[in-house]
């Protein structure tokens, strides 16, 4: 039984759970008491109005801020003190709201960075270039190029990532991610600035990421694209949870029309 | 390595070669050894901050192991070997030791934590009389051997510290351009890197920050214990505050972010001096101003004047800065 406990996720299809999840900023909660369930190989949405605490909750579930109380299950383990790059290792990956791109590098090497917990050469083996890490660095390389052609960077590998124009870097983020293989990938506001020519693109790119087996979790204001991608729509205010449910749901929810959908 | 790097590690090591054919005035050997040693510590310290951002105002205490533990191993009979390796350990342990609470601070704070740490190593080396000869230092240190060969002449010196750092370039050119390197390089401060986006790609960036710091003290290391034995004479003046600013002079003058750039630095601020002595009581002033028209009018570095058509990673950094401002 405490097994059980210990370990709710994994006997069925649910990759991430949180439960009672709740922090604290001085005197605000900015997120209280959330349960969220994701599901495996489906596009799970977090939506809600400005504020509602829905970054804060990606944070905590990526291991960069630690929740006040609750706990999050994924993939078998009980993760609220794990640290961002421990839950990189257990196939967890996110992109940012605000683009966290290593400017000063190529994009190529952005991607391969990526690859960096694929990798084992130490700093004596990469020092002396030992035949093992030069076959490493080879691998990464091929590997972060066939990520650039699915994403379409290809003619842009030897720009630096900061002399991309934003949408562009969007997707260069995009596909840092996609290069840790994540089983479960975080997108805050994937297509936030975006134009509707590439916000289309990122949409593909979503959609052909769960093709390929990645169970996404994303935060989004862009309603229409949230409605039209999602298997599952969680909608927050206030850091609680107002409703939940298939797009269909959610559209026709009266609490979210109230305080969200109503405005637009 | 790249290319590029590659090329120019093979000119330098032609330099290194050749040069000694053409100078044999002992004087000038003298200031090529001294270069040699501070392009070791120059390298090291690009590592640290051109790389990883992070700044040191404790490396001149690194140097000061090395070279203490040289001389205190080889006037205890021992084989200077022994010295060098005892002096690596003993960095390690220190820097570990200072590394490990002080490089959770950032900036500033990490500045000012670790000219602290440097001046309790430099109190170390006054006080502890029995051991360090205190503030009058340590005379008579055995010249360097391995097995039969005795190190005598300035010139030994001279291939001994440029074979040293010839070997500690090799070294590093390899390592920025791996995977280690790239995870140093990740964390930088922004727009050049992100400790977020390193964090979520995996990087325990923590780890790296000791690593690199850990690596950089072992190159200050090594740098001192050339420098004991070149020297036969060292006291705690040697490795001050003063000197661990100058090696971050170095770093600046010659272009931050380039291995090549702590390198040309470390040549200029070795000779720089020198040169200046002719003005006697005016070398200050005019060393001064020189340092201070390189920062004001090449900002960049030396480097990035002189080649800038074959490196452009870092000179971008200023329109970095403008891309993501319209980002955002």
């Amino acid at each position: 039984m405490i097994q059980q406990e210990d370990h709710p996720v994994g006997e069925n299809d649910i990759l991430l759970r949180t439960h009672n999840l709740s922090i604290r900023f001085g005197g605000i909660w900015a997120v209280s008491e959330l349960d969220l369930e994701v599901r495996l190989g489906k596009i799970h949405s977090v939506i809600g109005p400005n504020g509602a605490g829905k970054t804060t909750l990606f944070n905590m579930i990526s291991g960069f801020i630690r929740p006040s109380a609750g706990e999050i299950y994924y993939a078998g383990h009980a993760i609220r003190k794990y640290k961002p790059h421990q839950l990189v290792k257990l196939g967890m990956a996110r992109t940012f709201q605000r683009l966290e791109l290593f400017g000063g590098m190529k994009v190529i090497e952005n991607i391969m960075t990526g690859f960096h917990t694929k990798g084992s050469g130490g700093i004596f083996a990469s020092g002396l270039y030992s035949g093992k890490v030069k076959k490493e660095e080879k691998s990464i390389r091929e590997k972060a190029m066939e990520i650039l052609k699915s994403i379409g960077l290809v003619e842009k590998q030897d720009k630096l990532a900061a002399e991309l124009p934003y949408g562009e870097q969007k997707i260069l983020e995009f596909g840092r991610a996609l290069a840790t293989s994540p089983k479960l990938l975080l997108l805050d506001e994937p297509v936030a600035g975006l134009n509707e020519h590439e916000t289309l693109g990122m949409m593909k790119l979503i959609e052909q990421a769960r093709g390929e087996g990645v169970t996404l979790l994303l935060i989004e204001h862009d309603v229409k694209m949230v409605i039209n991608i999602s298997d599952r729509i969680t909608v927050l205010n206030f850091g609680k949870k107002i409703a939940e449910g298939t797009p269909g749901e959610i559209r026709r929810h009266p609490a979210v029309i109230e305080a969200y959908l109503g405005k637009e | 390595m790249k290319r590029e790097d590659l090329f120019l590690f093979l000119l330098l090591s032609a330099i290194v070669f050749v040069v000694p054919l053409f100078i044999k005035n002992s004087y000038y050997i003298s200031i090529l050894v001294f270069f040699g040693i501070n392009a070791i510590m120059a390298v090291g310290l690009c590592l640290l901050l051109g790389y990883s951002g992070q700044i040191s105002l404790a490396h001149a205490g690194f140097f000061g192991i090395g070279a203490y533990s040289s001389a205190i191993v080889t006037m205890h009979g021992l084989p200077p070997i022994v010295g060098v390796a005892i002096g690596i350990i003993l960095t390690i342990l220190v820097a570990l030791t200072i590394g490990i609470p002080t490089l959770r601070l950032r900036g500033h704070y990490l500045g000012l934590a670790t000219i602290c740490a440097g001046e309790v190593i430099f109190i170390c080396f006054k006080e502890m009389d029995s051991l360090t000869g205190g503030p009058s230092g340590l005379p008579d240190i055995p010249l360097f051997e391995i097995g039969s060969i005795v190190l005598t002449k300035p010139i030994h010196y001279y291939y001994m510290a440029w074979i040293l750092a010839l070997a500690v370039i090799y070294f590093s050119l390899n390592l920025v351009n791996t995977r280690i390197g790239r995870a140093v390089l990740s964390f930088r401060y922004k727009p050049v890197g992100s400790e977020d986006g390193a964090l979520s790609v995996g990087i325990d960036v923590t780890r790296y920050r000791i690593k690199i710091f850990v690596l950089s003290t072992i190159f200050c290391s090594l740098a001192g214990s050339v420098y004991a034995h070149f020297m036969s004479f060292i006291s705690p003046e040697n490795f001050d505050l003063n000197f661990s600013t100058l090696l971050l002079i170095m770093i600046v003058v010659g272009g931050m972010g380039s291995i090549w750039g702590a390198i040309w630095g470390a040549g200029i601020m070795t000779y720089l001096p020198e040169l200046l002595r002719a003005f006697k009581d005016f070398d200050t002033l005019i060393y001064g101003g020189i340092l201070i028209g390189i920062l004001v009018f090449m900002p960049e570095g030396l480097r990035v004047c002189f080649s800038q058509s074959l490196f452009g990673r870092f000179s971008i950094t200023r329109r970095g800065n403008q891309d993501q401002k319209r980002g955002s």
